[in-house]
């Protein structure tokens, strides 16, 4: 089963992309901000992380430049959500923004089309 | 910190200078953090203080989201970084959404100098005094001046003990003044319940509504605010494409006297010689006149009589009206040989309309204000005070505001001519607080007087405080070629009334009524 991991301050969208996603059949975990993130990243690499942007303690553009710079992380593919017009510049090679509000459909789509089906 | 200018604070700052009075300089000398909101700064006495803690309360729907982010967008581009922390309340996603489609709404600040984070998981697990800690390293890390805490009632709900909540408003409050970050928390209303954190923080205001009948009209109030000489009471305000526009009662402003010293020789004309005769030359300048009388009876006419004498001498005019379309009223004019369009088209003459519908007095008096200011005009007619009067929510409150108004007008130099309605036939039913004849200085009664099975208009000048008048009755005619006044009534008494009878005879000798 592929592991994703869910990033965001707020709880209803964490609790949205769960549901979501194990219906997809997918195991998720969640976390509320980059820095929480990054710890459970490094004990147990998912094959996909899906962050915010704008969050407590560490963001998630931070977030994503600390997996582009670790070892054995890099290759995680990051989709970035945000609500903000203006897609940030993103250092790592796999990492794509998308723009919220976001459908379930949509959601369910690019993550096939990164990491295929459950 | 020095107010920075930014592409967007035109946008911004559009219609800033709607406030009929001065700005008020803040009391105290500390930062003075402007909202931005049309309004609102005079009613804080300035604006907000750096680093205070601000309670903004009122029921869902008030308006307290839109006002917040739109100081919010306005300290953007004063140059603030500014942070919106939201707890259990609507997502971010939904909340810019909603933004989106006011004008203050700047894309391009969202994540750069706005931030949008949510406390809720902090508040969960670990307390107020977690959310405490979120919100100390968040200020820590991205150094905002203005916070916006979205969604108080978690906290509120969440904490266990009123002793709780009062020692996280308290930690608060020092944190963000130590920060420098001014910061407005959001909460529904608490009603009349005293609530700890009313004492603690350095202002209250509350978004309210109020009710008459099937009506509801917006209300701000400050209930406290610190360090700052606000405006006591109620204010309407309402929500634009612009966001909050807010509006002062003009009564509760202090007066600023900056009319100059009265001129009771300089006087205006009606370019209607009869009439002027009847005023003594005309009115003074900068005075308020009333014409009274029912409907029908030629206020309107006269009043544009009275704009016409203006045009032609080359004074710009102003008529704000609740009645007539400006097509209509010019043709109404055309008909008994008073010709504005020209002075319409040249911008002598210019015609504001406001349908009677809800009106909101404050807001027409802004617009009159400015309306005035902006011609420069000298001649001001507005056609039908009493239907702007009992457009007012309260109606107490009418006779401290047309005395505020008419001294506002006075300050802006112009001379104003109102027209009142009174009823066909019997007596005024009016209370004489709400009549707009009892705050002004001339008043002339214009009045059906029923003879010889036929209506005679007539026209008197009742009252005219700064000069001698002909107190004698005349009548009017109205005809295409215009408005002829005629000696008039001889014989009966009580023609004031509506009611004429024959007089007791005056003495051979007696001067009479014109002497």
């Amino acid at each position: 089963m592929k592991k994703i991991l869910v990033v965001d301050d707020e709880f209803d969208i964490l609790t949205t992309w769960r549901l979501v996603l194990e219906m997809e059949g997918y195991e998720v975990s969640t976390a509320s901000n980059g820095r929480s993130a990054l710890d459970f990243v490094r004990a147990n690499p998912p094959a996909l992380v899906i962050t915010d942007w704008m969050m407590p303690h560490m963001d998630g553009v931070e977030l994503i430049r600390n997996l582009a710079a670790s070892d054995g992380l890099a290759n995680v593919p990051v989709i970035l959500m945000s609500a903000a017009a203006n897609a940030p510049a993103l250092e790592h090679p796999h990492a794509q923004f998308r723009r919220k509000p976001l459908s379930i459909d949509d959601l369910i789509e690019t993550v096939k089309g990164l990491i295929g089906p459950a | 910190m020095p107010e920075r200018t930014s592409k967007n604070e035109n946008a911004m700052n559009q219609d800033d200078n709607h406030s009929t009075g001065q700005p008020r300089q803040p009391a105290a000398s500390d930062g003075n953090v402007t909202t931005g909101v049309t309004g609102l700064d005079e009613i804080l006495g300035g604006g907000l203080v750096e680093g205070g803690l601000y309670l903004i309360e009122g029921m869902a729907g008030a308006g307290k989201t839109i006002l917040s982010s739109q100081i919010g967008f306005h300290r953007v581009a004063q140059g603030d970084m500014v942070l919106y922390i939201t707890l259990i309340a609507e997502s971010h996603t939904k909340l810019l959404s909603h933004l989106r489609g006011l004008s203050f709404y700047n894309a391009d600040a969202i994540s750069d100098r706005m931030l949008f984070v949510s406390g809720y998981h902090e508040l969960m697990r670990d307390g107020l005094s977690g959310f405490l800690a979120l919100i100390a390293s968040t200020i820590k890390s991205s150094r905002p001046r203005f916070m916006v805490i979205d969604g108080f009632r978690s906290a509120r709900e969440f904490s266990s003990t009123e002793l709780e909540l009062s020692q996280f408003i308290h930690e608060l409050s020092a944190f963000v003044s130590a920060a420098r970050c001014t910061t407005l928390i959001l909460a529904p209303l608490s009603g009349n319940e005293p609530h700890p954190e009313h004492t603690l923080v350095d202002g209250l205001i509350e978004l309210n509504r109020y009710n008459t009948g099937m009506r509801r009209a917006r209300e701000i109030e400050v209930h406290k605010l610190r360090a700052r000489n606000h405006l006591l009471g109620k204010h309407f305000f309402k929500i634009t494409e612009a966001g909050l526009v807010t509006f002062p009662r003009i009564e509760a402003s202090p007066a600023n006297d900056q009319s100059p010293p009265p001129d009771f020789k300089s006087k205006l004309a009606f370019a209607f010689p009869d009439f002027d005769q009847m005023l003594g030359g005309g009115v003074v300048r900068g005075s308020t006149t009333t014409l009274v009388g029912p409907s029908g009876i030629g206020k309107t006419l006269l009043s544009l009589k009275f704009l016409q004498a203006g045009a032609d001498r080359g004074e710009r005019c102003v008529y704000f009206g609740l009645y007539e379309s400006p097509e209509r009223l010019l043709a109404k004019a055309q008909s008994v040989g008073i010709d504005l369009t020209p002075a319409v088209q040249d911008g002598r003459l210019t015609i504001h309309w406001h349908p009677a519908v809800e009106l909101a007095i404050d807001e027409l008096a802004v617009e009159l204000v400015n309306a005035v200011k902006s011609a420069q005009a000298s001649r001001l007619v507005v056609d039908g005070i009493d239907g702007l009067l009992q457009s007012a929510n309260r109606t107490e409150r009418v006779g401290l505001f047309l005395n505020a108004l008419t001294h506002r007008l006075r300050d802006a130099g112009v001379t104003t001519l109102l027209t009142e309605e009174l009823p066909l036939c019997g007596d005024s039913t009016l209370p004489a607080t709400l009549r707009a004849s009892a705050m002004t200085e001339n008043i002339v009664l214009m009045r059906y007087v029923e003879a010889n099975s036929a209506l005679y208009r007539m026209v008197s000048v009742v009252k005219q405080r700064e000069g001698p008048h002909d107190s004698a009755i005349r009548r009017l005619t109205i005809d295409s070629r215009g408005l002829h006044l005629s000696e008039g009534f001889i014989g009966p008494t009580g023609l004031l009334s509506g009611h004429p009878s024959p007089a007791p005879a005056l003495s051979v000798s007696d001067p009479g009524a014109r002497a």
